[in-house]
């Protein structure tokens, strides 16, 4: 089975992203049955990628950042390769060209796919609906498909040394270019930061309002976490919209992650990941938030933040004195 | 400037009971007790429109705006409640099929009232809504109407003959300055919450009813073989204390010292 990914899409996946989708293709065929469609940026994932073939393509013009450039090119690339499964990122970004991109080729699609495998109802993909509340399974049949994959949910493939690249050119799209008559483009780390951070502080509307995020950010300083938030949170202005955690934010998996003032809805707890240690301060004692903790706090959570970090620095400066 | 507003009314999720997400198996989630809000996404959808609507005025043009959405799962008392916030025009488009996981369905119906209806400059959906939280039915539409799209707006601005859209782009923000008409998915917008009626406007149109239309839907849907609740649950321990330092104290002992060793 002809098994194509695309990398790249919107500006340049991490090492890890690549690699997690190219575990998602390995579920589905060997390494030999792989393409690696490298669009322009995607020279990051080197020379040690598990797949047969890499296809270098080049669109022309400036930068497009958004999947409306690209359409065009990689539905051409498509009806030349003829992929029986094509997987994408499943960011925004990989989800626009998923769908879209299923659209023109005529192929079944799906999005945020944490689970795929073929049986005797042909592709079958499971993904979290009902606000991450739910798993569905869903049956795609034996014909094409075009998924966004939730990379997050699968396993890093192992490098292999890759073959030589092959390029591919295609011009700019006129359609676009006289559509979209200026973009640039302001850098936001604080997201993909996030989702790499070790040790995070995730404040929800218990939180009570921004006043008191000065208690939040001292307990940052002192575990050495970065911050971040809940939608409401995030929406309100308490924490920067792209330190949101959840199914419309980013997805964290740190060693230790401690959670303020969240109810627990499932929107929000689906982007935390991993088996980091996870600490709940509700003042609310059944939250929700306390079925998937570690440790739990029923405590007014800025008065525990702040009386948090003032424990950690006393014993940090007693461990210090004993030396 | 015509803009239309696609948005959803949805079942509030978090008011679910942990037990009625059990033994799911096809059917829908008994949700039935639970109060009906809009899609928080569609939400800023329509509050960004209105904002549109404002900045048009501003510079002396008008705007007109429209919201459609698609039963079932409409809520008359949140249909009634747009006339007075500043939507001109409330359609809403009745359909028996089960549109749970059948976003290629809520895009055709969603496109067929666009066909019918005159052209809009202007096109504004939630980036997702549940239950499906698939994202594919504004991207579907917009493959449906031939428009272009940007996903993840935060930000309009009008502009001569021109929008400028600000989005999310991985990594960055991004400033867009685009031609109409396209679609424009809302994500975590600056403006996220839709504005509050005054009584004066509530008075004012009160007689406003939204226009109902019957249509049905001919296109496929992926198959659900089942829905399962995720186990997530882990071994809580509940740290006890008379008072927040004891707390503080035994959860830095029994937990954060460990994980705070370098």
């Amino acid at each position: 089975m002809k098994v194509a990914m695309v990398a790249a899409v919107g500006g340049g996946e991490d090492r890890d992203t690549l690699f997690r989708l190219a575990g998602a293709a390995r579920t589905l065929a060997g390494q030999e049955e792989l393409t690696l469609w490298l669009l322009d940026g995607g020279a990051g994932a080197g020379e040690l990628f598990p797949c047969q073939r890499v296809l270098r393509v080049s669109v022309g013009g400036p930068a497009p950042y958004c999947g409306e450039g690209l359409l065009t090119a990689l539905t051409a690339l498509y009806r030349e390769e003829r992929p029986q499964i094509l997987l994408l990122t499943g960011d925004t970004a990989g989800s626009e060209l998923a769908v879209r991109l299923s659209c023109r080729v005529v192929a079944a699609c799906a999005t945020g796919v944490c689970g795929v495998e073929y049986g005797k109802e042909g592709l079958v993909c499971s993904r979290m609906v009902y606000n991450a509340n739910l798993k569905a399974r869903f049956a795609l049949g034996n014909g094409p498909a075009v998924l966004a994959v939730s990379t997050a949910d699968f396993a890093l493939a192992e490098e292999r040394f890759a073959p030589k690249p092959e390029e591919r050119a295609y011009p700019a799209d006129p359609a676009y270019q006289a559509w979209c008559l200026d973009a640039s483009v302001q850098p936001l780390e604080e997201g993909d930061g996030l989702s790499r951070a070790k040790r995070v502080v995730v404040c929800g509307h218990g939180m009570g309002g921004r006043e008191n995020m000065p208690a939040a950010l001292n307990l940052c300083g002192e575990v050495g976490g970065a911050l971040a938030g809940t939608r409401s949170a995030a929406i309100d202005g308490w924490v920067p919209p792209e330190n949101l955690v959840g199914i419309s934010g980013v997805s964290v998996a740190p060693e230790l992650c401690i959670v303020l003032g969240a109810s627990g809805a499932q929107a929000f707890t689906a982007g935390i990941r991993g088996d980091g240690l996870l600490v709940g301060v509700n003042r609310d004692e059944n939250a929700p938030l306390f079925q998937i903790c570690d440790a739990a706090v029923v405590a007014d959570c800025v008065s525990f933040a702040d009386t948090l970090a003032q424990v950690i620095r006393e014993k940090r400066r007693s461990a210090d004195a004993g030396r | 400037m015509r803009i239309l507003v696609c948005f959803k009314i949805v079942d509030d999720l978090e008011a679910v009971m942990a037990e009625d997400w059990k033994h799911a198996g096809t059917d829908a989630p008994d949700t039935g007790y639970v109060r009906r809000v809009l899609n928080c996404f569609d939400e800023a959808a329509l509050e960004n429109a209105l904002l549109l609507k404002e900045a048009y005025a501003v510079l002396g043009e008008t705007a007109e705006v429209t919201a459609l959405t698609v039963a079932p799962g409409y809520s008359e008392h949140l249909l009634r409640g747009l006339p007075a916030v500043g939507i001109d025009r409330v359609v809403c488009v009745e359909c028996a099929e089960d549109l749970r996981f059948a976003p290629a369905v809520t895009a055709e119906l969603l496109a067929g009232f666009v066909a019918q209806d005159s052209p809009y400059d202007l096109v504004l959906t939630g980036i997702q809504a549940p239950p499906g939280n698939s994202g594919m039915v504004p991207l579907l539409l917009a493959e449906s109407l031939g428009l272009p799209c940007v996903t993840d707006a935060v930000d309009f601005h009008p502009g001569k003959g021109a929008l400028v859209v600000e989005h999310r782009v991985r990594g960055g923000l991004c400033r867009r300055t685009v031609r109409p008409p396209l679609l424009c998915t809302v994500g975590n917008a600056r403006r996220s919450y839709l504005r509050i009626p005054t009584l004066g406007d509530k008075l004012r149109t009160k007689h406003c009813r939204p226009a109902y239309r019957t249509m049905t839907g001919t296109a496929g849907a992926p198959r659900l073989l089942y829905l399962e609740r995720p186990e997530q649950a882990r071994c809580c321990m509940r740290i006890e204390g008379k008072d927040a330092v004891t707390k503080a104290t035994r959860l830095y002992e029994l937990f954060l010292r460990e994980a705070l060793a370098e």
